[in-house]
């Protein structure tokens, strides 16, 4: 502001202002011209008392009429014009300078036209009353003005929404961050300027008063501190109520219901935050050093200045940039560019694509991958022997490989929206079970496909609610044990292969294996004999049996246990394995595909078909000796690995095949897992191991136990996809 | 120049809000409506372009209003384009920083297209 009046002497300002700056009513930039030379006035000269007072009282009507306060604003007007005139006048006097003055009037608008100029003014005013915000019309129920604005508003009010949660825990950590002030300030902002428009009254009271509230945190009159969190927590889930019942309202009836019942209570509450909290003030916070180092790198300023700037804008409260230009050391322009730059260095540029789309790409791709494997293992296409040739099809092979890469990636996100959904989690359960718990992550830019995404959420849920009932002891007793009385639940992601791998690490109580051990026994998962190891006893509390009404408590709530997860992960072809250490805390660790497009097959044949079986569902391959197989009454074949004896299902039985040979100590046995129990596949032998793209069965067969789906391999023949666990469950069926 | 040969710069982060003002815009009988997300986008149209007139909204992540504003004329090319700032009821009273760095006129939300055409009255010169 300073950039256009900044080399001005007092003459040149007497001036102007004697000249006028103000063309009218309307002219606002006359207006700012006017407070910028009288600010300046303010601070390049050692004003009389008079003068000084004068000067504050202009601007405070000059401030008046840009914001059309006032009640009278033709008798304000009048005495602007006074002021102004003895203000130039008297300075005239005190300080002898000889001014050119012009003998017109000072102040241009003629006495003529005044009359008229107020009364619009004054027309005005009645529109814009100064009261808290325009009572926006009826309470009562009303139709949607205009239902594709109201969708897109929904779903970009969830996005916003979506965002402030994870800024809200941070501001818990860092209260005075204003940059998370600001982004959670903004959302509620921008829903309450929306719904002003589209009349929908309770969003707009609602993130009226938030706004308000968060406002006054920004300018630091007010703390960030646990009640004001849970309060805004609490409006961004009734918010999402409130779209929810608009959305609902737009399918319907076009009508929406009357104010929700709980925004009053809310607003209520929001405003007395307001009141309890007024006087705290804390020194606003200044802006990071990113732009003095955008500066320096750009070679426009030394440290020196920066140094200098930053000490100016922490005296003056105003901002480095703004130091900076007033000092002389960069232009408006350049911070311009910089700060642009600032702004650049942080967004990646996008584009929304309908995930529809983009699936169909990812499966076109597909199919271009097997076609071009089948064109490569034509027999006639084998046999030529062109040079060329052979390097264009090896050229082909890396493009398409490369081009199912990038399709596939494109339909990656990072897994941090579903992390960021856990840490509510985590203090909502702490609140209310009175324990005090923090969710760590790391890794949360990892990578999953988005198909993935809400499938995983569900098993994590279940596994940090595991973790915060059982892991996580209350404050007391782990200041008993030496434990901070704040727990820790470590959630960290990363990828491996094709595999992302999930870690819940908590520093709880641990899993007590006799403990477990004692509950299976009663529950009969277990008999007496069984010998299993550390490991394996973790494993029961996977067990469906295990975790039973009574073993549940208020957090763990719907009553469901980790066998629920153990049967998510399965269905997304993944491993849970759990380690532990009485006293210090317990680790989950979660191995997932990073895609359900694609698996890591091993090719298996049984006669003259050949089957896929999820390599991450085989536990071992091996050919049995004949002195391993058993006929066991009631239960069928048995075959024998080691020490443990499991069912033998013959896969060409299954799929009526002919085997190459019906002896299993002549074919191959793939042994796999299910619910802590071992089975035996029978097939002829492991042909390979190979990614596959998995395609659907046809609707007809899409229902077929034991198949999960199909996959072309390369030579163009399909291969079914084994579904260990309905082939597990179609053989105890058989069984009964 | 009438409201159908300008062309004018909606700048706001939230898209809805952009398609609001748009409405309004056209109901003023505009044609030329280009849509920027924040400041930094905002500078990049109004270098690449011509533009007549500036409607922005004052709060927005990484380049907020007030700095587009002082951005804008900070450049010869820009220094005297009609801008106005829309505001809110409840930050209003920033108004006065935003005219002290000469913005040409404010709108408080919501808005009808009637107080807007008072407005745009106030800050385009007529022909």
């Amino acid at each position: 502001m300073e950039g256009a009046v900044a080399d001005l002497s007092v003459k040149e300002i007497h001036d102007r202002l004697s000249h006028g700056v103000i063309a009218d009513h309307d002219d606002l930039m006359g207006m700012g011209e006017c407070l910028n030379l009288l600010e300046r006035l303010e601070a390049a000269e050692d004003q009389e008392g008079p003068s000084r007072e004068r000067i504050s009282r202009i601007k405070e009507i000059l401030n008046g009429l840009i914001l059309e306060e006032h009640e009278n604003p033709a008798r304000e007007w009048e005495e602007l014009r006074a002021q102004l005139n003895t203000l130039v006048g008297n300075m005239e006097t005190v300080k002898g300078d000889r001014l050119t003055h012009d003998a017109g009037e000072p102040w241009p608008p003629p006495e003529k036209d005044d009359s008229d100029i107020f009364a619009t003014l004054a027309g005005d005013y009645s529109v814009h009353s100064s009261s808290n915000f325009p009572e926006t019309a009826t309470q009562g129920p009303m139709p949607i003005g205009d239902p594709e604005l109201a969708r897109d508003f929904i779903e970009e009010a969830r996005e916003h929404l979506a965002s402030i949660e994870l800024n809200m825990i941070s501001l818990e950590s860092s209260p005075s961050d204003t940059e998370a002030i600001n982004a959670v300030f903004r959302p509620f902002h921008s829903i309450k300027g929306v719904s002003g428009f589209l009349n929908l009254t309770s969003f707009h009271h609602l993130s009226h008063e938030v706004e308000n509230l968060l406002d006054s945190a920004r300018s630091g009159s007010l703390t960030i501190d646990e009640p004001v969190i849970d309060v805004v927590l609490g409006s961004v889930d009734v918010l999402k109520i409130l779209l929810d019942d608009l959305e609902n309202a737009l399918n319907g009836d076009g009508v929406l219901p009357s104010p929700s019942p709980l925004v009053e209570p809310l607003i209520e509450k929001v405003r007395e935050l307001q009141k309890s909290q007024g006087d705290a003030a804390q020194p606003g916070t200044q802006q990071g050093p990113r732009l003095g180092s955008i500066l320096l790198e750009k070679g426009l300023v030394d440290e020196d200045s920066i140094e200098e700037a930053a000490r100016r804008s922490s005296d003056r409260g105003t901002r480095i940039g703004e130091e900076l230009v007033a000092m002389g050391v960069v232009t408006e322009s350049q911070l311009g560019e910089a700060l642009k730059e600032q702004v650049q260095s942080r967004e990646a540029s996008s584009v929304r694509v309908d995930t529809q789309k983009l699936d169909n790409l990812v499966d076109m791709v597909g199919e271009l991958v097997i076609a071009q494997s089948m064109v490569l293992q034509n027999e006639d296409v084998k046999r030529i022997k062109d040079q060329k040739l052979q390097k264009d099809m090896s050229q082909l092979g890396r493009i398409t490989a490369e081009l199912q890469r990038i399709s596939l990636s494109m339909r990656m996100v990072p897994i941090r929206g579903t992390f960021q959904k856990l840490i509510r989690l985590v203090r909502d359960l702490a609140k209310k079970s009175g324990k005090e718990a923090v969710l760590e992550m790391s890794g949360e830019e990892t990578e999953i496909d988005r198909n993935m995404v809400e499938l995983i959420y569900e098993p994590l849920v279940h596994m940090i609610r595991n973790s915060m009932d059982h892991g996580i002891e209350l404050p007391q007793e782990r200041m008993k044990d030496g434990k901070p009385s704040q727990g820790k639940i470590h959630l960290s992601a990363e990828q491996k292969g094709g595999s992302i791998l999930i870690n819940i690490i908590d520093d709880g109580r641990g899993l007590d294996v006799d403990k477990i051990r004692r509950r299976a026994l009663n529950r009969e998962i277990i008999s007496p004999g069984d010998k299993l190891d550390d490991r394996a006893i973790y494993d029961l509390i996977f067990h469906p049996g295990f975790s039973t009404k009574d073993a549940v408590t208020e957090v763990s709530g719907r009553g469901v246990g980790m066998d629920v997860v153990k049967k998510s992960v399965d269905r997304l072809r993944g491993k849970i394995e759990i380690s532990s250490s009485l006293g210090h805390g317990s680790h989950f660790a979660l191995k997932l595909p990073l895609t359900m497009a694609i698996i890591d097959g091993m090719i298996i044949r049984v006669g003259d078909e050949r089957f896929i079986v999820p390599t991450i569902a085989l536990k071992e391959s091996l050919r049995p000796s004949s002195d391993s197989h058993f006929t066991v009454q009631n239960k069928g074949e048995m075959i024998k690995v080691r020490e443990t004896l499991m069912p033998l299902i013959r896969l060409h039985e299954v799929f009526d095949v002919k085997p190459r040979s019906a002896s299993p100590w002549e074919g191959l046995l793939l042994v796999v897992n299910d619910d802590n129990r071992y089975y035996g596949l029978l097939a002829d032998e492991i042909i390979g191991r190979q990614e596959v793209v998995i395609k659907n069965l046809g609707s007809s067969l899409r229902n077929l136990k034991g198949i999960s789906g199909g996959a072309i391999l390369g030579d163009g023949r399909v291969a079914l996809i084994l579904d260990v666990k309905g082939m597990v469950s179609l053989y105890e069926e058989g069984a009964q | 120049m009438v409201y159908k040969d300008m062309t004018v710069l909606v700048v706001d982060d939230f898209s809805t809000m952009r398609r609001i003002v748009r409405n309004i815009l056209r109901d003023l009988e505009f044609k030329n409506i280009l849509e920027a997300d924040n400041g930094a986008s905002a500078l990049d149209v109004l270098n690449a372009q011509e533009v007549h007139l500036v409607v922005s909204d004052w709060n927005m992540p990484k380049m907020s209003g007030l700095e587009l504003l002082k951005s804008v004329r900070s450049n010869e090319k820009t220094k005297d384009l009609p801008f106005l700032m829309v505001t809110a009821e409840s930050q209003k009273e920033n108004i006065v920083e935003a005219v002290k760095a000469r913005v040409s006129n404010y709108i408080v939300k919501p808005f009808t297209a009637a107080t807007l055409a008072e407005k745009l009255a106030k800050i385009i010169p007529p022909n």
